[in-house]
């Protein structure tokens, strides 16, 4: 934990005002998912039928959609969903990533060459499709889509843990390790895991992002979220399919959206250029 | 030489262990094809399995599978086009995806390396600071934000462009566009670093002390040992124009594998679903295997490095 607050400290102090806007932003949205209850100026499924299409006003922010829905309180409970699921997502597959890693980092050798082969196996294929495939094994809902994103988000985490425990093992604070006797159980959590701070964080800040999409994307072809719950996918669905005469129901959410992506993406090539100087610029 | 053969032998073990896989995880599936409400007597439901060969073990169902497609070429029946074969089907939806991927890799390509190219050449000044502004823009906007845009605006208030489907060559403009996007913008980020580093080199001021252009030695001498980063992103960026070509061709109603892709889906179609999957995956697979190849043929530092 020590090793997560050194990096994000010294990252804070180093970053520049851009950086410290794009934070700030991705706070603001955090807390709008946070206290969406209660910031929520009505219900996220009230219809109202006689106010259907509704342009912004004081009763309602954003306007109202086709069912006469407050699209504000319903970009707050979006928010909601799709953050949740995009942290729980990118944390759990970043975790089994790691796991992964460390092991066939560590024992390398025939075990673990076929483990990293099957990681490259999987990375060729596009993870819409794999998605759309162990949705329809496990249901085209929630459950489906969280474990979707689950299964096609641990491959980045698994090859960069892979590489970095493996260079890491060629250092001579390993090598003294082995000299002063200690267990393969001690050397992974306390000399190891600690170096791998960097490289998770990095991840973290790239498969949260990533991860947003992905909802985003599933939820508007469709399958993922089921609508009347909204998501940030079902908000940018349901006002595409009006937006000729009714643009204010694409636009707002789409703002959300592209905020939150760009704050994302900004912070975290930042962090990874803080992180490794030699990479700037790349990807 | 011994370095592509073994880059073959990966790629075929690793189309058979997608096809395998794709195709237990059919059987794995919950809920079969015929189930219906209505109820249907049990002897039908026996017909229609040995009519689809569902009677059979799994391995053989899978031996027979892939018998047909290497040597007959023939996918299986779909299960919801009533009369349709898949290889029929896929046959009807690929060519169109193909033609919008190679487009919208073109442009990615074309624009991607130019933008990538000057933004280095002139790093620090406004020409850097738009296109990578722009590329960044280009990798967080969600396609189909970047594409109902450029329906509101091309399509519906200048009125130039159509909207939707995929007949003339005006049609093929706004979904091209979009798709090429993403790509687009990954290929001018890693052209950007990748000339910055080659223009370090020694043999780069070697060319300027020689007296050539300025213009000469950015896209003769450092341009061409830039690429090779971008060459062996061709599979990764591939497989990025795929994901977008879900979202494109449904937004755009162009009749392309991934429209029906996604029907297949809905439909619990599974003989089209696996069809389409194992193609995505060969096209995939050989695609990685052709950059490999590419690039130790274009880069004699590789082939030394077995």
């Amino acid at each position: 934990m020590s090793a997560f607050y050194q990096i994000l400290h010294g990252y804070w102090k180093q970053s520049d005002w851009f950086m410290k806007l794009s934070l700030l932003f991705l706070l603001f949205i955090l807390v709008l998912a946070v206290f969406a209850p209660l910031l929520a100026s009505h219900a996220f499924d009230l219809q109202n039928l006689e106010l259907t299409f509704a342009s912004p006003s004081w009763d309602h922010f954003f306007g109202t959609d086709a069912l006469g829905r407050d699209l504000w309180s319903r970009i707050l409970y979006g928010s909601r969903l799709s953050l949740s699921i995009a942290f729980v997502t990118a944390m759990s597959s970043v975790c089994i990533g790691l796991v992964y890693g460390l092991i066939a980092g560590y024992i390398e050798n025939t075990l673990s060459r076929w483990m990293m082969g099957l990681v490259d196996v999987l990375y060729t294929l596009p993870t819409l499709m794999v998605s759309l495939l162990v949705m329809l094994l496990f249901g085209r809902d929630m459950k489906g889509l969280l474990i979707a994103m689950v299964i096609t988000g641990w491959l980045g985490t698994a090859r960069l843990v892979e590489v970095q425990v493996r260079s890491l093992k060629r250092r001579p604070f390993m090598e003294a390790t082995d000299a002063l006797g200690f267990k393969a159980p001690r050397k992974l959590l306390r000399h190891i895991l600690p170096n791998c701070a960097g490289p998770l964080l990095v991840e973290l800040s790239y498969q949260i992002p990533t991860n947003v999409l992905s909802e985003a994307f599933l939820s508007f072809l469709g399958v993922g979220v089921r609508p009347p719950n909204p998501s940030w996918g079902v908000l940018a669905d349901e006002g595409w399919r009006t937006m000729q005469y009714y643009p204010h129901l694409i636009i707002f959410p789409g703002l959300i959206i592209s905020l939150t992506m760009l704050s994302f993406n900004f912070i975290g090539d930042s962090l990874r250029d803080y992180l490794d100087p030699h990479l700037k610029g790349r990807l | 030489m011994i370095k592509i053969i073994r880059a073959l032998g990966r790629a075929i073990l690793t189309l058979f262990f997608i096809s395998a896989a794709n195709f237990f995880l059919m059987k794995l599936i919950p809920g079969g094809p015929f189930d219906t409400d209505k109820k249907v007597p049990p002897e039908v439901l026996r017909a229609l399995e040995a009519k689809f060969r569902l009677d059979l073990p799994w391995w053989d169902q899978y031996f027979e599978y892939m018998k047909g497609i290497l040597f007959h070429w023939d996918w299986g029946p779909s299960l919801k086009f009533l009369g349709q074969n898949v290889s029929e089907i896929i046959m009807d939806g690929l060519p169109v995806s193909i033609e919008l991927g190679c487009y919208a890799l073109s442009v990615a390509l074309v624009l991607g390396i130019i933008s990538g190219t000057l933004a280095a050449a002139n790093r620090g000044t406004w020409i850097d600071r738009v296109s990578m502004g722009v590329a960044v823009l280009g990798i967080s906007l969600p396609s189909f934000l970047v594409g109902a845009l450029a329906i509101v605006f091309f399509a519906q208030k200048l009125g130039i462009l159509p909207a939707a489907m995929w007949d003339s060559p005006a049609h093929k403009v706004l979904p091209t566009l979009v798709l090429g996007i993403r790509p687009a913008a990954l290929i001018a980020r890693l052209t950007r670093s990748s000339v910055l580093e080659t223009l370090q080199m020694d043999f780069i001021r070697t060319a300027r002390a020689k007296g050539l252009s300025r213009t000469k030695v950015l896209f003769v001498h450092a341009l061409r040992n830039s690429l090779l980063p971008v060459l062996s992103l061709l599979g990764p960026l591939a497989a990025t124009v795929l994901t977008g070509s879900f979202v494109i061709e449904y937004m755009f109603s162009v009749p392309g594998l991934a429209t029906h892709f996604i029907q297949a889906v809905n439909n619990r179609d599974y003989p089209l679903l696996m069809g389409a999957t194992l193609l995505y995956a060969a096209m995939l697979v050989f695609l990685n295997f052709c950059t490999e190849v590419l690039s130790v043929s274009v880069d004699p530092r590789l082939r030394r490095a077995a």
